[in-house]
């Protein structure tokens, strides 16, 4: 095997190789190392690399495994994070100019938790300025400049987990870590052909993550597969005392074995028929394919439709207000100035204006859509709908323009909090990615795995990788 | 930028609400889930997770 396909290998076989003592942590961990620092620049995909640690951490881990005390399917893998999350004594720029000196003193409990199972930290993925909190026009508002994408360097990742598509795509770490609030897991894994997990609200502490809205902030992994993104939920899913917002104890963790039969309960499908108002006929030639597929696999699937209603913006509303009241100082400092998008710049000021009535009308109108979608999730399991209905877009393209179709499965999902899993689902004749999504009730990130791994089953889009040079 | 955000407001103030839709806790059906079936704890088991 050649030292690129390694890169790309799936977390269960590396930590196979790891197991048997067949491959050294120390020596992947260099490796991906070498690779980060020579293709990461190329790429924007890293705000920081934190080799001493790495270093230290994978020695740590070889000792452990020499010894006989192997902590599991992470042990000694190397993986990013998204620089929005608070690594102890590294720098965590949140992306944006006025934060790019903030260090702070602890870790994050997500970082916390993959330290346990023994994975190590390679960087900080680079990211959009405050996850995109105040909004902005250009895959450039960033501190790291534009993400590019490894299956065409003249696209963008997607954002706000810019970064973590790139260092995924471009097998620089086996993994990393997002975040979404609205679309910035699923954004990315579409455009970089990649699989991402957003997992339900509240099933993963954000303690020591940066709020851009804290009713629909949610962390995730960006993987190889629906597989892999399983194996580092179960390590980062929980409840955490210092996250008032995470789901009760008894609900909370997510145990994971693959070995689980994909067939021991039947999934009911639903095909989602509104998810997109056009779809780019060269996505839609993939998803017809990727429809048989599903259809095929899951016999029953039905036609499906979300509710209709303000929903998109409920969500807008919801996001402006709570990312303004996240960011007040920054805005009442006046260095929100600072911020590279003009859009950045005076949106929050304009966020300030909502009414709490206005506000408050959009939480009810919210809660009644949490009843529809419930309604929905009685009769299925799972709702299927393309990722995003076109691929990834030129670099320099005002995403204003390019990116602001509607999108009522992204508000619905992300305002009721329910989990999504991303997949491949096909290449154009361009070579670029598109995308898959499976979505479950809140609660059931299983659901929505356990559909992506029986589509991944019986496709290889997963598998695919782009030659990066 | 504030004659964008008009209309949305617009829709949100004119969609009808009953009395008892007030905004409760964020998530309250997940925490409310009581009647979905629960989850296998390890490999083998007979039905997939729920949590």
């Amino acid at each position: 095997m050649s030292t690129e396909e390694l890169f790309y290998l799936p977390i269960s076989e590396v930590a196979k190789r790891i197991e048997t003592k067949k491959l050294s942590p120390v020596e992947l961990t260099q490796t991906y190392l070498d690779r980060a620092t020579k293709l990461g620049p190329k790429l924007n995909a890293f705000a920081t690399l934190t080799p001493e640690l790495a270093l230290e951490q994978a020695k740590a881990a070889e000792k452990e495994i020499q010894h006989g005390h192997y902590r599991g399917p992470l042990h000694g893998i190397p993986y990013a994070a998204k620089d929005l999350l608070a690594v102890k004594g590294v720098p965590t720029t949140w992306g944006a100019k006025p934060y790019a000196q903030q260090i702070f003193d602890y870790d994050a409990t997500v970082i916390e938790h993959l330290t346990r199972v023994g994975a190590i930290l390679i960087g900080k993925a680079s990211m959009i300025e405050l996850a995109g909190g105040l909004g902005y026009r250009f895959a450039s508002a960033s501190l790291q400049g534009a993400a590019k994408n490894p299956w065409d360097t003249k696209c963008w990742t997607c954002g706000s987990s810019s970064g973590s598509g790139a260092i995924v795509a471009a097998g620089l770490a086996a993994f990393a870590i997002g975040t979404e609030t609205w679309g910035s897991i699923v954004c990315p894994s579409a455009f970089c052909g990649i699989s991402g997990l957003r997992p339900t609200y509240g099933r993963v502490s954000r303690y020591g993550a940066m709020a851009a809205a804290p009713s629909m902030d949610k962390i995730g992994p960006l993987a190889r597969s629906a597989d892999d993104c399983a194996r580092v939920f179960s390590a980062i899913a929980g409840h955490d005392f210092k996250d008032r917002s995470t789901v009760p104890i008894d609900r909370g963790a997510f145990t994971y074995s693959p070995s689980l039969d994909l067939k021991s309960r039947p999934l009911k499908l639903g095909w989602l028929t509104n998810a997109w108002q056009h779809i780019d006929p060269a996505v839609a030639k993939l998803l017809a394919a990727a429809e048989k597929t599903v259809r095929k696999f899951f016999p029953g699937t039905k036609s499906a439709a979300l509710p209709e209603g303000p929903f998109e913006d409920v969500a807008n509303i919801t996001m402006n207000v709570e990312a303004a009241a996240s960011f007040r100082e920054l805005i009442r400092s006046g260095r929100v100035s600072e911020l590279s998008d003009p859009t950045s710049q005076i949106a929050g000021y304009l966020n300030e204006q909502f009414s709490a009535a206005d506000y408050l009308r959009a939480q009810s109108i919210r809660e009644i859509l949490q009843k529809k979608m419930e309604a929905i999730f009685e009769v299925f399991d799972v709702l299927v709908a393309p990722a995003l209905p076109i691929v990834a877009t030129p670099l320099e393209t005002n995403l204003e323009s390019a990116l602001s179709f509607p999108d009522p499965l992204g508000a619905i999902g992300n305002l009721c909090g329910l989990p999504a899993l991303s997949v491949p689902c096909g290449f154009t004749d361009k070579n670029l990615p598109a995308g898959l999504q499976f979505v479950a009730r809140a609660g059931d990130d299983y659901s929505a795995i356990q559909a992506g791994r029986t589509f991944q089953l019986h496709t290889d889009w997963h598998r695919r990788h782009p030659k990066v040079i | 930028m504030s004659l964008e955000a008009q209309p949305a407001l617009d829709r949100i103030r004119s969609y009808h609400l009953e009395n008892g839709d007030s905004p409760a806790l964020y998530l309250k059906p997940l925490v409310e889930r009581e009647k979905k079936p629960s989850a296998p704890a390890s490999a083998g088991a007979t039905a997939p997770k729920k949590s």
